[in-house]
């Protein structure tokens, strides 16, 4: 396990569009994520967060720029699935689970850049598997088929899965939507675990603004498909910065306990003089 | 997304209730699993949360002996593994043996016996029996059998990879493609219906009508994507059919038999379509069958399937050329035999479960068994006279048909 801080993904002048669009869904995101970090990418709604980790991952190919990982001098997008996948995982939105299979089963599914299509599973697949299962707590289900599962466990197995495929780099698509508080910290101290323990790369795209500020080591801040800010919470999440980009009044104070920052909506109005969005450091 | 949580998904996911009722043995297991922990180690099971590391440092250290086993149902290898395969092949063995004694003659199990076993002479039995088994029923009953796994499996793998319950050859249009095939195979003069050809023409109509269906529909992951294939399918399903019947129709002497193909009777007796299809629905159900997992892995959807490290293109169009080879050398023969396709599959899948790795075999299996017996209705309802197999899968598959729709429909 990686110890020291080191670049695990690199993200240059990234830009995206999707087919039928007209305008680009990301523009030149410039982004280093670190090994064992948890970076959080928030922003208002169609900000093109799921877009950046699908960009990130390689399933959607860029218009220019690349997504890449410092060992690996091709760029994401055109690796073979078998190799993306054993360098980085990506956990979806949850939406479901197909019915008939086991937890067990399903996490074994993430080893098959492995054991390859036709071979049998290895005991080596087979110690993967207990490990994953192992790392989030839902070794006793293993035989549980998953249709039966609540959404936070569901959740879990998809976190298994993607750690049995034995990547770095971990993405993670709004990991805590549909999961209560208990969950959504549960689910977020895993992360962090990860990344701190294994030196797991761990982005996250998150909405709750104190859940980022709680968690993340760095919240990268999305608006209009542009990277307006990227730093830690602390000096990311401040009213100036989040009020216009959310067209919403907000209020930041300390949390009273802890020392993170607490971000509170104010007023029921979206806000008519939310004022110009903060330009971001680099233009260009 | 239709497939994950939206229209399609809820009666998919509630097709297998006898299969959901058979797990709830499951937490049974579980805990008994758990009442051999001592009491700090099951009150880390209860909150596992609370330190995953050291959760794991714990249940590494529950003896070998009460560990949950990982990748195995709870409910007992019997049960879950062997149980199905078992019953399957008997009944496929009874089937096989009523398809070759029942007949417009009745072969009593002894002389059948002696008969497969080619001592028929010391029976005293006569040669016309021998006959009647070697070179017109059992011919019948093995290429009905191939017939039937063909369908069976590549209606499970179409249902697999367009993840679509109500996805078959038949109403993908695949079938009728490869009978349009066969019909410009047999208008071409010089080729007898017995040739080798036949089935690779048959294989090209249904690969022409599947590149045409999937071009058409675009399936993606939108909510619309499994209406348009299924009416693309229909679609060029009715053209190929149609286009088919209209070549028939030019070569008058061979109307007649060429209908009752096309309506699902057989198109050749004796052992030349055993024969001719074998290979190729070997083969295809061969590879199916080792693409379980991949299939399982289809199942959660394309962009998670690359994501997990599935080259998806690849595996889709190897699924699709497969399961199509296999339809299009069933039908090459076989005539149009529509609904076990589409019946069989989800018949194994409400048994069994959706685990394609054990499904496949399983359906394949039914799906002779079910053949079989249809076609044994087929030639016994109205003896002497005998009808065509599609329009006995036709009868019975249509209201099973209306079944799962309703259950769709219920689950929606």
């Amino acid at each position: 396990m990686k110890t020291h801080v080191n670049v695990a993904l690199v993200l240059k002048n990234l830009t995206a569009r999707y087919p039928a669009a007209v305008e680009n869904a990301l523009e030149r995101i410039t982004l280093d994520v670190n090994s064992g970090e948890l970076l959080a990418i928030a922003g208002p709604n169609g900000c093109g967060k799921t877009t950046l980790l699908r960009a990130a991952s390689g399933v959607l190919a860029p218009l220019s720029g690349s997504a890449g990982s410092p060992g690996q001098p091709k760029p994401m997008h055109t690796l073979s699935p078998e190799n993306r996948a054993r360098l980085l995982a990506v956990v979806p939105q949850m939406v479901g689970l197909p019915s008939g299979f086991t937890v067990a089963e399903a996490v074994m599914l993430g080893r098959i850049s492995f054991h390859g299509w036709f071979s049998p599973e290895t005991a080596a697949d087979r110690e993967a598997v207990r490990a994953a299962l192992a790392a989030v707590g839902l070794e006793s289900l293993s035989g549980q088929s998953i249709e039966t599962l609540s959404g936070g466990t569901a959740q879990r197995v998809l976190i298994a899965r993607a750690l049995a495929q034995g990547a770095s780099i971990l993405l993670m698509d709004e990991p805590t939507a549909h999961l209560d508080i208990r969950y959504q910290i549960e689910t977020l101290t895993l992360l962090r675990r990860f990344a701190r323990e294994h030196g797991h790369a761990v982005v996250a795209a998150l909405h709750d603004l104190n859940l980022v500020a709680r968690f993340a080591d760095r919240v990268a801040l999305l608006s209009g498909g542009r990277l307006v800010r990227c730093g830690s919470p602390k000096t990311v999440l401040t009213a100036e910065i989040l009020t216009p980009l959310f067209q919403h009044p907000m209020r930041v104070i300390p949390h009273p306990l802890h020392k993170y920052p607490l971000v509170l909506p104010d007023g029921e109005e979206p806000a008519k003089s939310a004022g110009k969005l903060p330009q971001p450091r680099k233009k260009r | 997304m239709v497939f994950g949580a939206g229209a399609l998904h809820p009666g998919w996911s509630s097709l297998p209730r006898v299969f959901l009722a058979g797990h709830q043995a499951k937490p049974v297991k579980v805990r008994r699993c758990r009442a051999t922990v001592s009491r700090t180690q099951a009150s880390q099971v209860a909150r596992p949360h609370r330190d995953p590391s050291a959760f794991a440092r714990k249940v590494r250290s529950i003896p070998i002996a009460t560990h949950p086993r990982i990748s195995l149902p709870a409910r007992g290898i019997f049960f879950s593994r062997a149980l199905p395969f078992g019953l399957c092949l008997l009944l496929l063995g009874a089937a096989l043996v009523a398809s070759v004694a029942i007949g417009a003659v009745s072969i009593p199990p002894g002389q059948l016996w002696s008969i497969l076993r080619r001592t028929p002479d010391t029976a005293g039995i006569p040669p016309s029996l021998t006959s009647i088994v070697w070179d017109l029923r059992l011919p019948r009953s093995i290429f009905v059998m191939l017939l039937g796994m063909a369908l069976a499996s590549s209606g499970a793998a179409f249902q697999g990879i367009f993840r679509n319950p109500l996805a078959d050859p038949y109403l993908l249009g695949i079938g009728s493609g490869a009978s349009l095939g066969v019909a410009i195979a047999i208008t071409i003069p010089g080729f007898a219906p017995a040739s080798p050809v036949i089935p690779v023409f048959a294989f090209l109509g249904a690969l022409w009508i599947v590149l045409m269906v999937y071009g058409w529909a675009r399936p993606g992951s939108d909510s619309a994507s499994s209406t348009r294939l299924i009416l693309a399918g229909v679609a060029a399903g009715a053209f190929a059919q149609s286009l088919a019947a209209f070549l028939f129709y030019r070569t008058v002497e061979q109307t007649q038999r060429a209908i009752g193909w096309l309506m699902g009777g057989l198109l050749l007796g004796g052992w030349e379509p055993v024969r001719l299809s074998l290979p190729y629905i070997l083969i295809g159900i061969l590879i199916m069958f080792a693409m379980g997992r991949v299939l399982n892995l289809l199942q959660f959807g394309e962009e998670q399937a690359e994501q997990t490290g599935l080259n998806v293109p690849r595996a889709r169009w190897i699924l699709i050329i497969t399961a199509s080879m296999t339809t299009a050398a069933g039908v090459a023969f076989g005539g149009v035999i529509g609904f076990v396709g589409l019946a069989v599959p989800h018949l194994a899948r409400l048994l069994w479960g959706s685990d394609y790795r054990r499904l496949l075999p399983l359906a394949t299996l039914l799906g002779a068994s079910v053949l079989l017996l249809a076609d044994l209705l087929a030639r016994t309802l109205i003896a002497p006279q005998q009808l065509p197999v599609g329009i006995v899968t036709a009868l019975l598959g249509a209201p099973f048909f209306f079944y799962l729709l309703r259950r769709n429909g219920a689950a929606r």
